[in-house]
């Protein structure tokens, strides 16, 4: 029962484990594409973020690199333009100059003598310039020049009044007078200054060119200046003297003014890379730096002097510096804007962190969703594996319940009630089984009902049988201990019927007081008709034995009453012998019988010569003959059956006429009773066939002479 | 038990039974061997191969002997083995059917 119980639950777990293992393997088959998925997705959204954030950083800064230089450029290139600008100012005070004093030169007597101050300690700003005389002047000599001369005082005063960058306005004469105009007060301790020696006087004559100095500090001690000259010819060519102007340094910062580009800073050098000035919002220093690392650098040096204009990268003192020139075109000063790198890609580096954090916010909100979702898909897987163990469960007892259902009621048939009242309609095999087992059921019982009833007919009808045997055998003599008391002979039998009613019989009986009828006989066939045939056999024997007829005639006769009305043509071997109980004359007519032995004191068991007659009941007309012998004291008649030597074993072997021949004769049968001689024989018939079944009654008849 | 019929020339039906002929496979054997005889004049029941013949075999032979002589018939034996013919002689079934010692005698007695 427990192992049943086992194996209906164990469908039912199949079923389950099936849709369970089934289902379980979709969800992690399912989940781990989709989070592989999702990964892989986020992976590379990760990816293209940074690598977009490189490009847009690397974009950006080339790009705000590039623009930074054309920036510089522009700073560089417009102040350049500024500056020419001015020049070309100072230049036309320097012509306006030059041509009043020519004027003067070729003209003198137009010009009437002008007043000049020799103090220096006159009011500044009025039209009457200055003089100082050169060292090597001759005063005396020079005092009508001066007087006339003086007159450029007016055109002095012009540019300094009108234009406060200009601190003075000078012009000097190759005869040794220095006029000069200036807005601001200065104190020269002598009359005389060596302005020859200058270099702003020299570099203008010798070069016949405008002169532009550096910034230095002014001879008088007062603001740092550049100077710019330009030397004065007279109508026909004469080198008359310089004019020049001074340019207050700081002013001229002013005037440069800065730029619109944050942070930029520009300087100005000479084409030596001496350094003249820097914009306001720059440090000298920063820009002498500047002059000192191109001046020490030949090839930037080239690159920057050589050139109109043009942009640069440098590194000074580890930092990156852009830097763009521009060249002036009439004059030898280069313009250098430059910037820091840092300052210059500030936006870049700005917009770059702007992208990371932002690509960082959206990694973020990524990951984070990819959390969620990765959340959200647990969650639902689990959701999936509690519903999938419901269905499973559900389903499975769905499926196993008509089977569970259909071994209990299977199980009440096995415990013996037929009574099958499972009723599934489950539409599927199951129901076929069902119907199968309640159609099986039906006909068992069917079969039950029938086979009880049989039983019964077959019980009744072997109660009959068994009665009949019993009427058979009752009517079988078994008085042979009455004759015991004879001293002529005895006589015993022995019959051992076989299943159901046989066709064997014998029989003994006195005919008369001197005659012993002795007769065995095999009916043919088996049953209730060979029982009949038998009885009918053995009345007749019995009955038409009288005295004085030979065995033969009454078989004749036994046999022509058979004869009668034999359809099922049933027949009887037969032996038939009578015996003279005193005379031992043993007369004998043998109708298709096995024959008998004959023992023969002492001598053994042998064969009984018959003549062979035809079995009873075969042809009416068999005249059956007569044999007969003498038997002497102690000899014996032995009748048996076939059903002796027929005895068979299981493999058919038959026990055989030759083995009861020497069975006979392998004992000393005088020194032994009858009964012994039969259990004897019964015995080794017994140990012959091993436990075969008997197919055929067993029958013996021994008799034995004393007279 | 088993029962062959063949046919020779001369219109000799043969029977052959092969195994034994007891109570057990007497009917089937008197049913089959009866419509033969009643179907052909001439019948040899070849027993070459029968092993054993019980006294219901013998009834059944018997039946069929009668029959064949009732109807005109001619009917005979064959190759008995040893035992069967001792059983057969002391029966006295050879005074009910012509037994011979193979088919070419049998047939060229009922020729």
């Amino acid at each position: 029962m427990a192992e049943l119980k086992n194996k209906k639950s164990s469908i039912e777990n199949k079923v389950f484990s099936v849709i369970a293992g089934i289902s379980l393997v979709c969800l992690i088959i399912t989940s781990v594409i989709a989070y592989f998925g999702v990964f892989k997705v986020s992976r590379r959204f990760i990816d293209i973020n940074n690598e977009i954030i490189e490009h847009a950083a690397e974009n950006s800064h080339t790009s705000i690199e590039e623009l930074t230089d054309k920036e510089l450029l522009l700073v560089s290139t417009g102040k350049a333009e500024h500056i020419e600008e001015m020049f070309e100012k100072y230049e036309i005070y320097l012509e306006n100059i030059s041509s009043h004093a020519s004027d003067m030169k070729s003209k003198p007597e137009v010009f009437s003598e002008a007043p000049y101050h020799l103090s220096f300690s006159a009011k500044v700003g009025s039209e009457t310039p200055f003089l100082l005389y050169s060292a090597d002047a001759d005063k005396e000599n020079l005092s009508d020049e001066a007087g006339v001369t003086a007159n450029i005082g007016i055109t002095l005063h012009r540019i300094t009044s009108k234009d406060d960058v200009i601190s003075d306005a000078y012009y000097a004469t190759d005869s040794g007078l220095f006029f000069v105009s200036s807005n601001k007060k200065f104190l020269v301790e002598n009359e005389s200054f060596d302005y020859k020696q200058r270099e702003w006087y020299q570099k203008a004559k010798n070069s016949g060119e405008v002169y532009v100095s550096g910034v230095h500090s002014d001879p008088f001690g007062r603001d740092e200046i550049i100077c710019i000259t330009k030397p004065v010819y007279s109508v026909n060519g004469e080198f008359m003297g310089v004019a020049g102007v001074n340019i207050k340094a700081e002013k001229f910062k002013e005037q440069l003014g800065y730029t619109d580009f944050v942070d930029c800073c520009f300087t100005i050098f000479d084409d030596n890379g001496e350094f003249i000035i820097s914009s306001k919002n720059c440090s000298s220093e920063t820009g002498k730096n500047i002059g000192e690392f191109i001046s020490g650098n030949g090839d930037v040096y080239d690159d920057i002097f050589r050139t109109q204009n043009g942009t640069e990268h440098l590194e000074i003192e580890k930092r990156h510096i852009h830097i763009a020139h521009t060249r002036l075109k009439e004059h030898k000063w280069i313009v250098v804007a430059y910037v820091n790198n840092e300052i210059a890609s500030a936006p870049s580096t700005v917009l770059k962190n702007g992208i990371v954090a932002l690509s960082q916010e959206v990694s973020d909100e990524v990951m984070k969703s990819m959390l969620s979702t990765c959340i959200f898909g647990l969650v639902s897987l689990i959701i999936l594996l509690v519903l999938t163990y419901i269905f499973g469960i559900t389903l499975s007892k769905k499926i196993t319940k008509p089977i569970v259902t259909l071994t209990d009621s299977v199980k009440n048939i096995t415990h013996g009630n037929l009574e099958f009242n499972c009723d599934i309609k489950t539409g599927d095999e199951i129901e076929d089984l069902s119907d199968t087992f309640r159609n099986m059921t039906e006909e068992l019982k069917e079969y039950i009902d029938k086979v009880k009833s049989e039983s019964k007919a077959k019980e009744h009808h072997k109660a009959e049988l068994e009665i009949a045997k019993k009427i058979q055998m009752s009517i079988l003599p078994n008085n042979a201990k009455d004759f015991d008391i004879n001293t002529e002979f005895e006589i015993a039998t022995s019959i051992i019927p076989a299943k159901g009613v046989g066709g064997d019989f014998y029989d003994y009986f006195m005919v008369d007081d001197e005659h012993l009828a002795i007769t065995i006989a095999d009916v043919s066939g088996k049953g209730v008709p060979a029982a009949l045939f038998m009885m009918i056999s053995k009345t007749l024997i019995s009955n038409k034995t009288k005295p004085n007829m030979s065995p033969g005639e009454i078989l004749t006769e036994v046999n022509r009453l058979l004869c009668i009305n034999n359809d099922a043509a049933m027949f009887v071997t037969a032996f038939l012998g009578i015996l003279n109980i005193k005379t031992g004359e043993f007369r004998y007519s043998n109708a298709g019988h096995t024959p008998p032995f004959v023992y023969r004191y002492k001598e053994g068991f042998d064969n009984l010569s018959v003549t062979k007659n035809l079995f009873l009941a075969g042809d009416e007309d068999t005249l059956y003959k007569t044999d007969s012998i003498m038997l002497d004291k102690g000899d014996m008649i032995f009748l048996y059956t076939d059903g002796v030597t027929e005895a068979s074993t299981k493999e058919k072997k038959q026990y055989g006429k030759k083995r009861l021949y020497n069975l006979l004769n392998s004992f000393a049968a005088e020194h032994m009773t009858l009964e012994e001689i039969i259990a004897n024989i019964t015995e080794d018939i017994y140990e012959f066939v091993y436990g075969a079944d008997q197919a055929d009654d067993i029958t013996m008849l021994i008799t034995r002479f004393f007279n | 038990m088993k029962l062959e019929t063949k046919m020779l020339p001369g219109d000799i039906t043969v029977v052959s039974l092969k195994g034994e002929l007891n109570y057990n496979t007497s009917e089937e054997a008197r049913e089959s061997m009866m419509s033969v005889v009643e179907n052909n004049k001439n019948v040899v029941i070849d027993m070459e191969d029968c092993t054993y013949v019980s006294s219901s075999g013998l009834r059944v032979l018997l039946l069929l002997g009668k029959r064949s002589r009732q109807l005109g018939e001619n009917i005979a034996l064959v190759n008995l083995n040893e035992e069967v013919k001792d059983v057969m002689e002391m029966t006295g079934f050879g005074t009910i059917f012509n037994c011979y010692d193979n088919l070419d005698t049998a047939a060229a007695a009922m020729a």
